[in-house]
């Protein structure tokens, strides 16, 4: 039998913009409280779209791990992670000639505790 | 196991080619909210159409299976759509389905292999208390999409397996799109969890644990297209996704003749089927009134909507079509008939009642005939 060829995918069917489904936000939220009943504080994301959802999944996913595999006294609060920018944020950075000079843009080093609020 | 689409919607086409496999009939039909009768289109696009998400929680679905009367005809599929959006016209969407062509993937694998006539969602209700069936015969009493089922008697397939020590493993896509049962098992088995990638790995060593479970990518993230179909991720991707296991187990001679792959779908994601779910053994929990939405307990004694399921083996004769009656918890009662047949823990009467699969693998010689994607 000759190989059947697989449907091809068009570029636009990527779409991290895309809003959240139930079933993702429902998943980051029983991970946050799984991360919370595990003994180890989470701040709660703002989370709009699946690059959000995402990105806060494997922070949650990863904390979790460690949080069985760590001893007690080593675990350390959750924090949410950075941002990604997403596809129309980095287009229009992208399109923006302005940037200041490194120097403009350093701040003070200040020391955050872990859990802190930003 | 793939995500929210039914039996009709991807596979009611091969009808036309096998009118063994019942997909929906020429008769069958919806009411939409003008009282017009809507009948289901090949229309059906990998994307970009079922907009807004089909509502697929336990009393949407309720409507869609009973249409607000006491007969389960399956007719409340178009008016359950409008309450959505309020627009006739996007309420008929519901019921259109995909061309053969459209899905080669799953259509010659169903066509080749085993296809099952009568595989039901373990409830009428959404994801995440349908995969618990999947993993445990029960949902422990929930019908909604609450994750953790600790304090219980009865153990995963994963706990059963290992405790009887043999192998097994939930290959999630990626820590990004990670498991919903990483909530209940990860404490216990840390060392269940592995990836996609890892289960590629694995099918080229010939290193696959004596059980696994796949679970597709639910998002787009970092340049990778959600593989789990979905509405509205693209359909095209989860049909590359089933393709590249398939391919991964079928490429190793090893692990070919003595490996069966199962294919289903979690539940139909509001999406209509045809086929009336019939009653079921009880699983012995209760879900309240206040958690059906309904006005109804739920005492977990009939099936969710019909969904997609296949068998993929060189030992199924080519073309088989399974009439009984299957539903997703099966798959524990498959595996624990199999590999621990002497188990004597605790399961639900839902799973020890349950049909098993593996009579299925029943041809006279391994078959070399299968099919290639590529």
């Amino acid at each position: 039998m000759r190989p059947i060829k697989l449907p091809t995918i068009p570029p636009s069917a990527y779409n991290p913009d895309r809003p959240a489904n139930a079933l993702l936000l429902a998943q980051a939220r029983e991970l946050e409280k799984a991360v919370r009943a595990a003994g180890r504080g989470v701040q709660a994301a703002k989370l709009r779209t699946e690059a959000d959802v995402a990105a806060h999944i494997r922070h949650l996913n990863r904390a979790l791990h460690h949080q069985v595999l760590l001893p007690a006294i080593k675990r350390k609060p959750v924090r949410p992670p950075e941002k990604q920018a997403t596809r129309k944020q980095a287009a229009s950075k992208a399109a923006s000639p302005k940037r200041k000079p490194a120097s403009a843009s350093k701040r003070p080093r200040t020391v955050r505790k872990h859990g802190a609020k930003r | 196991m793939m995500e929210n689409r039914s039996f009709d919607h991807m596979l009611g086409s091969l009808r036309a080619v096998n009118p063994n496999i019942q997909g929906f009939p020429a008769t069958f039909s919806n009411p939409d909210t003008t009282g017009k009768e809507i009948k289901p289109e090949a229309k059906a696009k990998y994307q970009g159409q079922l907009d807004p998400d089909p509502n697929h929680h336990f009393a949407p679905v309720d409507e869609q299976i009973f249409n607000g009367t006491g007969s389960a005809d399956m007719r409340g599929f178009v008016r359950s759509y409008f309450k959505q959006r309020k627009d006739v016209k996007n309420s008929h969407k519901i019921l259109y389905y995909f061309k053969r062509d459209q899905l080669p993937v799953l259509t010659t694998l169903a066509l080749e292999y085993a296809v099952f006539n009568r595989w039901f969602a373990s409830i009428p209700g959404p994801t995440l208390c349908n995969r618990a069936f999947a993993h445990y015969g029960t949902s422990f009493g929930h019908v909604g999409m609450e994750m953790k089922y600790f304090g219980h008697s009865i153990k995963s397939i994963y706990q059963r397996i290992r405790e009887a020590g043999q192998t097994t493993k939930l290959y999630y896509f990626d820590r990004a799109s990670s498991t919903l049962e990483l909530i209940n098992l990860l404490e216990e088995q840390p060392q269940i969890f592995a990836t996609y990638e890892q289960f590629l790995a694995d099918c080229h060593a010939g290193a696959l644990p004596a059980y696994s479970f796949v679970e597709p990518n639910y998002s787009d993230h970092d340049g990778l297209i959600a593989s789990d179909q979905h509405p509205d991720h693209h359909v095209a991707e989860g049909e590359r996704f089933i393709a590249s296991i398939y391919m991964a187990i079928k490429s190793n001679p090893i692990l070919w003749p003595t490996t069966a792959l199962l294919i289903t779908y979690d539940e139909h994601g509001g999406i209509f089927d045809h086929m009336t779910p019939p009653a079921c053994t009880p699983d012995g929990f209760t879900a309240p009134k206040e958690k059906t939405g309904t006005g109804q307990p739920f005492n977990f004694d009939r099936l969710g909507v019909r969904v997609p399921a296949v068998l993929v083996s060189p030992w199924v004769p080519k073309g088989t079509i399974v009439n009984n009656v299957f539903e997703h918890a099966s798959i524990p009662a498959t595996a624990t008939r199999w590999l621990l047949p002497n188990f004597t823990g605790n399961r639900t009467p839902r799973e020890a009642a349950a049909e098993t699969f593996l009579d299925l693998l029943s041809a006279p010689a391994m078959r070399t005939d299968g099919p290639d994607f590529q």
